[in-house]
């Protein structure tokens, strides 16, 4: 579901459903209730491909890989979306 | 068109163009009732959840309604919705059937939003404030209850034995879908006013023109046009109210001067 325009689209859950329509008709209800939503997608889950769960380990750093962290871009963006948060619950209000 | 403020000024204007809002209150209060029986009951996880919250906006509507007749009486909302004897009721047959199946409760919300939204455009389009801003507000809820129920409806109607079953809902439905139709005094007072520009006739065909290719669609038969089954909006409900009634009203009435 997507928040907002121009954000991305972030995973909410999953529904049962017998097609694409249905499954729209359901996550709407069941996952836009609680928070902003301008868009949704559903994707069948056997559509999705994934890596298998042993493969988790080659997404570990075998060297001191810190410098690539960029924590203060992840700082960003969580002070940009409480902002935008507060903004929000003040034009509910 | 006389202005509609100006004409509201005649009590008996007055009266009527209550009368009229409470029909829509008390439409959706009962049929809010009925959804809110299906919670814990739904077919799928994921529809219950979605009828259970249809249940909740019906009941907020019919919540709103109130407010703007209690406000206009000077009484109490509480009491209005839930402290009237059974014939002070004004809502069609319809709205109070038993939950008989989920393809009848489906078939039921797809004839009466069809029916709401006609109704809150007349509202809206009325201009009489602020019942008319109100209409306004409240089809953006109504346009995802008959997407829902539209969607259901396909679905049921394409399964193994599903047109059948859907028919046979249909056609039970059918008459009592025809009643919120039902013209009282009140109706022809109005339109004199001018305070509504339409009728129930009238608002019946833009009805029907909305349902018929929808139900068409799905391969289902339209029953015919007479028959309506009428008596809601003058007070006179079948033996299916009392027991709903009792059931919606028993916390209220343990201690109605209590405030929530």
């Amino acid at each position: 579901m997507q928040g907002r325009h121009r954000d991305a689209h972030v995973h909410a859950g999953d529904v049962h459903a017998p097609d694409a329509e249905m499954a729209l008709v359901l996550a709407k209800e069941n996952y836009t209730r609680r928070d902003p939503c301008v868009n949704l997608w559903v994707v069948r889950a056997d559509q999705i491909h994934a890596t298998t769960r042993p493969a988790a380990e080659m997404f570990v750093p075998a060297t001191d890989k810190s410098y690539r962290f960029g924590g203060s871009y992840r700082q960003q963006r969580r002070v940009l979306q409480s902002s935008y948060k507060a903004s929000y619950r003040d034009e509910d209000q | 068109m006389p202005d509609a403020r100006a004409a509201i000024a005649d009590p008996a204007v007055r009266a009527a163009y209550r009368e009229w809002l409470l029909r829509i209150a008390d439409d959706e209060l009962v049929i809010g009732h009925r959804h809110s029986e299906w919670t814990g009951f739904g077919p799928d996880i994921e529809s219950d959840v979605a009828m259970s919250s249809i249940a909740q906006e019906e009941l907020g509507h019919g919540r709103a309604w109130y407010e703007q007749i209690a406000a206009d009486d000077g009484g109490d909302v509480d009491r209005l919705a839930f402290g009237r004897a059974p014939r002070e009721y004004r809502h069609a047959a319809l709205l109070e059937q038993e939950n008989d199946g989920w393809e009848y409760s489906i078939v039921r919300l797809v004839l009466y939003e069809a029916f709401e939204v006609a109704r809150l455009r007349l509202v809206a389009a009325s201009g009489h404030e602020p019942a008319a801003g109100l209409a306004q507000t409240l089809s953006r809820e109504e346009r995802y209850h008959g997407l829902f129920a539209d969607t259901w409806l396909t679905r049921l109607a394409g399964a193994p034995d599903g047109l059948e079953r859907v028919q046979a809902a249909l056609d039970r439905a059918w008459p009592d879908a025809l009643g919120l139709f039902e013209s009282t005094a009140a109706d022809d007072v109005l339109r004199r006013a001018g305070v509504l520009p339409s009728s129930p006739g009238a608002l019946r065909e833009t009805w029907v023109d909305t349902v018929r290719p929808v139900l068409e669609q799905c391969g289902l038969a339209v029953p015919p046009s007479a028959g309506a089954r009428e008596g809601g909006r003058r007070g006179v409900h079948t033996a299916a109210f009392e027991p709903l009634l009792v059931q919606l009203t028993e916390v209220w009435k343990s201690d109605p001067e209590a405030r929530w």
